[in-house]
């Protein structure tokens, strides 16, 4: 909920200061490894932006994978979380090229 | 029907205790303090150790600080006895501090420019991992007393924490403590960790650890 309040905050201060009547769409990337669970977000999302200019908006999330990269043997994989273990090395420490991502994209103003 | 139009934006979003947490860390850094959160399982001795850490830096450096715990004042009185500026929070039915917490807490709290805030948190090495609290960094706490291996764990507290001390070495004769092993498994999982291993008792290991607490104070 407090991130789905976090977005509807970014979104109704951007849209304001652009002078639009109301949000009708907006985009977010949340990564696999955010700490973030999507479907909460999806859940939350219409209670958060009642009473906004974003209520009665469409949340489009875009999910946006895990990849790591071992900083030992060099492998790239999928982690399972952000406490990365190589999978052909066992090293720790492996550096995540993606997954981290929670932000606001675009959205869609009139 | 009005024009719609999209707008770009690539904005991260910061949850509300995020922002809090922010908050709190521009403020500290505006007064020149240093903020550490001192994070262990129940019973490591992080008290003993900030009572010995304030007595011995007196006229070194000034401390304020942070308590947390979910019930009682007892860590605040120990705290007030050393003259250093105290404020305890009671967590009640939350197993952490959180930004929100500090925020508050630090209306009622004298800070000295220059000098530290000690934040110790509830004692749990599973949730105050994932509440940044405004702090420069996370220290976590470990005792001889305790298994070897809680790095693996509870990695997560390890990934995170900066500085790990080992504690009560002095009591290094009476257990089966692996001190190489834990510091094996705690730099797996963090290569970057800095280790010290003190007695609060003993006096041993503290001057490594007060003049690592210091410089960190200088490059602030």
């Amino acid at each position: 909920m407090s991130v789905a309040a976090g977005i509807v905050e970014i979104v109704e201060r951007e849209a304001k200061a652009k002078g639009a009547g109301r949000v009708t769409r907006v985009t977010v990337d949340i990564g696999a490894l955010a700490g973030v669970d999507a479907g909460a977000v999806e859940f939350c999302y219409g209670a958060a932006a009642g009473g906004t200019l974003a209520e009665g908006s469409v949340l489009i999330v875009n999910r946006i994978a895990g990849l790591a990269r071992c900083g030992e043997c060099g492998e790239e994989f999928v982690p399972r979380d952000p406490l990365v273990v190589c999978p052909r090395c066992q090293a720790f420490g492996a550096r995540i090229l993606s997954g981290e991502e929670l932000a606001v994209r675009e959205m869609e103003v009139e | 029907m009005n024009e719609r139009r999209v707008v770009e934006m690539r904005e991260r979003v910061l949850s509300k205790i995020d922002q809090i947490a922010a908050g709190v860390r521009a403020a500290l850094a505006a007064q020149g303090v240093t903020a550490l959160n001192f994070t262990s399982s129940p019973g490591s001795g992080k008290t003993t150790l900030l009572v010995r850490t304030i007595s011995d830096l007196k006229g070194r450096a000034p401390i304020s600080v942070l308590e947390g715990d979910q019930e009682t004042d007892h860590d605040a009185k120990r705290i007030a006895a050393t003259g250093a500026p105290v404020l305890q929070i009671n967590t009640l039915s939350s197993c952490h501090l959180d930004a929100a917490m500090v925020e508050s807490g630090l209306r009622g709290l004298a800070l000295s420019p220059g000098g530290f805030l000690f934040i110790e948190n509830v004692g749990n090495l599973v949730c105050p991992a994932s509440y940044d609290l405004g702090e420069a960094m996370k220290v976590v706490m470990l005792s001889v007393t305790e298994g070897a291996d809680k790095p693996a764990k509870y990695p997560k507290m390890f990934r995170v924490a900066r500085v790990m001390v080992i504690t009560k070495t002095d009591l290094l004769p009476h257990v089966e403590f692996d001190m190489a092993e834990c510091v094996r498994f705690a730099r797996a999982i963090n290569p970057q960790l800095a280790v010290f291993a003190v007695s609060a008792k003993t006096g041993e290991g503290l001057d490594e650890w007060y003049g690592h607490l210091l410089s960190l104070r200088d490059r602030a």
